[in-house]
């Protein structure tokens, strides 16, 4: 059985989806790829742009808001993934 | 009262590239420490980045006191032989190495608490008094380090032989290329503390132990280079 995933397996989901669609994305194919409720992703979503690694734009007035990965963002994923590296060579 | 530590410093000839060694040896331990920091700030819940950091910060200061250690040693060496002795005599003289003294005492006691945070962090056991035992183990070994300074390198040769050992064990379950070198690299540190036990019957063997100790901690950068290394393998993936 897979274990619960934790908040911040849930952000990197979040953040890794984006960076594989090339750091752009639709709300609803995160919320979908990242196996998140609605509640959830934009709970977590207001956290992620909060702290400026997840920014929001509208092209035009009528069209649908895009989701886009900041430099930090790219920047968090890696360090997470240095991190995940770490933990296993060390096996803490 | 002043002990005088039966410390082998390095042969003339080697004044300068053990302390060159040393600071390589502190910036590896350094870089490490900082990174399970930082590796702490991102996640807080894991609290073995905190106590993994400590060890190795533990293990930077510890290189630190001994770099200062020698500077002192081998200046005192110098100014004593060259112009303080004929100036102030030799009483006055022999109660500086005073500094040295303690500057040893802090190196065993720092470097044995750091490889023992380490040994704790590679095994998978409870917590229990054991601890408490262990670190009072630590105090008698800084102790009679003063006596005899290789009670230090036998202790930190048993927690290093079993930090090795532990790792080796693990790369058994994981297969992870990463945890063996982790595994090699305490091996030829092990080896390093090891010949430093040797040193009072041959001082020759303080260069040996000293390029051994080198050498693992250039293995231990290097692992840490791999495993930087392969989180940006994967990210491309």
């Amino acid at each position: 059985m897979q274990r619960k995933r934790s908040r911040l397996d849930i952000v990197y989901d979040m953040l890794l989806t984006m960076s594989n669609k090339g750091g752009r994305i639709k709300p609803t194919h995160l919320m979908y790829k990242a196996n998140l409720s609605h509640t959830q992703m934009k709970l977590y979503l207001d956290e992620l742009i909060e702290k400026n690694l997840v920014e929001e734009q509208k092209a035009k007035k009528d069209e649908r808001k895009t989701l886009l990965l900041t430099e930090k963002g790219f920047a968090f994923i890696q360090k997470f993934n240095q991190m995940k590296e770490f933990e296993k060579t060390f096996g803490i | 009262m002043v002990y005088w530590l039966d410390f082998v410093y390095s042969p003339p000839g080697f004044y300068g590239k053990d302390i060159a060694i040393d600071i390589l040896s502190a910036i590896v331990v350094l870089l490490i420490g900082i990174f399970s920091f930082r590796n702490f700030s991102i996640d807080r819940k894991n609290k073995k980045h905190l106590f993994l950091g400590s060890a190795f910060i533990l293990l930077g200061l510890s290189f630190i006191a001994k770099i200062l250690t020698n500077v002192l040693s081998h200046t005192e060496t110098v100014l004593s032989s060259q112009m303080m002795i004929p100036l102030f005599g030799r009483e006055i003289i022999s109660s500086y190495s005073f500094i040295p003294a303690i500057g040893f005492l802090l190196y065993s006691l720092l470097t044995l608490f750091g490889f023992y945070i380490i040994y704790v962090l590679s095994s998978k056991d409870e917590l229990s008094m054991n601890y408490v035992i262990i670190a009072y183990f630590i105090l008698i070994s800084t102790y009679f380090s003063r006596f005899t300074y290789f009670f230090v390198y036998i202790t930190a040769f048993i927690f290093l032989f079993a930090i090795a050992r532990r790792y080796f064990l693990q790369y058994k379950k994981n297969n992870y290329l990463n945890t063996m070198l982790l595994g090699i690299s305490f091996s030829i540190i092990t080896l390093s503390q090891f010949v430093f036990i040797f040193t009072s019957s041959d001082h020759g063997l303080y260069v040996l132990a000293e390029i051994v100790q080198l050498v693992g901690y250039l293995f231990l950068i290097y692992t840490f280079i791999m495993v930087l290394r392969n989180a940006t393998k994967k990210k491309q993936a």
